[in-house]
């Protein structure tokens, strides 16, 4: 019988990869791949042309390592912090410091105040016109918005997982996401309005 | 609670994260204030608007590189995996080169020492032949010398 993987959560294909089933790994790098590389190029700011070896180098860790996970956090965590290591490692040895970069003029303790207007009615646009203008808003917000808003509305993890891979604390996440979707809907209007 | 401080909530609210009296507190509030209920629906619109991108293929080049292709990543860990696998073989193959090696050098330095080998058996018969007169080689060149025709003389 031919196993549908699509169908499968993640620590099911992981467990099926563990137990020697290779398409289960296939189907957790087809899933997984591009959000990763995206991950990894925002996290690396300006390094980011390294950002395919990395993804390449956190999937050989999940190959690797895959038998010594112990299922305590969801797959998604783990991968991510494995990237997020990744990144800061990667980081150190090219700037020999122990930070990365934060290249945002936004302060994590300012909070920044969310547009209180009509929202904008992107949905009338024309499809390539809305995409235009979404793309770049969202290019347009610093890097570690970028990342957490990754985690949270394209991962769906929870304040404390994302603290958790980010290494911040959950109230960091939590003005983080503020901060990001309040300068997100600000930069939407301001293009929705551009003439 | 006044607006602003609502308004710090709203994100958390919107994903669900705050705890319950929070939660309380600005469900309670949202129906009587226009102004904070327009603030969740642009926080709305950037979270769906977030979810929706699709940044450039990020991966283009995984495609395009084939050591980023899975199968290449299989056959690249398999061939780690089948090291010990190989090792017989590559130790057979190591020897295999040194007998190699070593007979290519042993031919080599026979080539060089030929001619040098043979001066020396030349010197040696020759020692020999004068050591040893009866010798066959001397009896040889005698019986060859008695056997020529005599030379003629001019007289």
């Amino acid at each position: 019988m031919r196993i549908d993987y699509t169908a499968l959560s993640d620590e099911e294909l992981l467990k099926r990869f563990i137990s020697g089933e290779k398409p289960a790994f296939e189907r957790l790098l087809e899933k997984y791949r591009e959000r990763v590389s995206q991950f990894i190029r925002w996290r690396l700011c300006e390094l980011d042309c390294h950002a395919e070896d990395l993804a390449q180098e956190v999937f050989m860790d999940v190959y690797l390592k895959a038998a010594g996970f112990r299922f305590e956090s969801s797959f998604r965590t783990w991968l991510y912090s494995v990237c997020a290591n990744k990144c800061l490692n990667f980081r150190r040895s090219h700037f020999n410091n122990a930070g990365r970069a934060e290249t945002s003029a936004v302060e994590e303790e300012e909070m920044l105040a969310i547009p209180d207007g009509e929202p904008c009615q992107l949905e009338a646009l024309e499809e390539a016109e809305r995409r235009e203008i979404v793309g770049a808003a969202v290019e347009a917000l610093p890097a570690h918005f970028k990342e957490t808003l990754l985690l949270r509305d394209w991962e769906n993890l929870s304040y404390n997982e994302i603290a958790q891979v980010l290494d911040i604390p959950a109230g960091t996440v939590r003005s983080r996401l503020h901060n990001a979707r309040a300068l997100l809907a600000l930069e939407l209007r301001r293009r929705y309005e551009l003439p | 609670m006044n607006c602003r401080e609502i308004s710090l909530f709203l994100s958390a609210y919107l994903d669900g994260e705050l705890a319950g009296r929070e939660q309380a507190v600005v469900a309670a509030h949202l129906p009587a204030c226009a102004a904070c209920r327009r603030r969740l629906e642009n926080l709305k619109l950037a979270q769906s608007a977030f979810a929706a991108y699709e940044p450039a293929p990020a991966s283009a080049g995984f495609e395009r590189k084939p050591r980023s292709t899975s199968s290449h990543m299989e056959r690249l860990l398999s061939f780690w995996r089948k090291i010990p696998e190989k090792r017989a073989l590559a130790l057979g193959l190591a020897g295999l080169l040194l007998v190699l090696q070593m007979s290519i050098n042993f031919n080599r330095e026979m080539k060089q020492s030929q001619p040098e080998r043979q001066n020396r058996n030349a010197a040696m018969v020759q020692d020999d032949a004068i050591r040893r007169p009866e010798s066959g080689y001397f009896r040889f060149s005698a019986a060859r010398d008695e056997m020529a025709p005599p030379e003629e003389s001019d007289f």
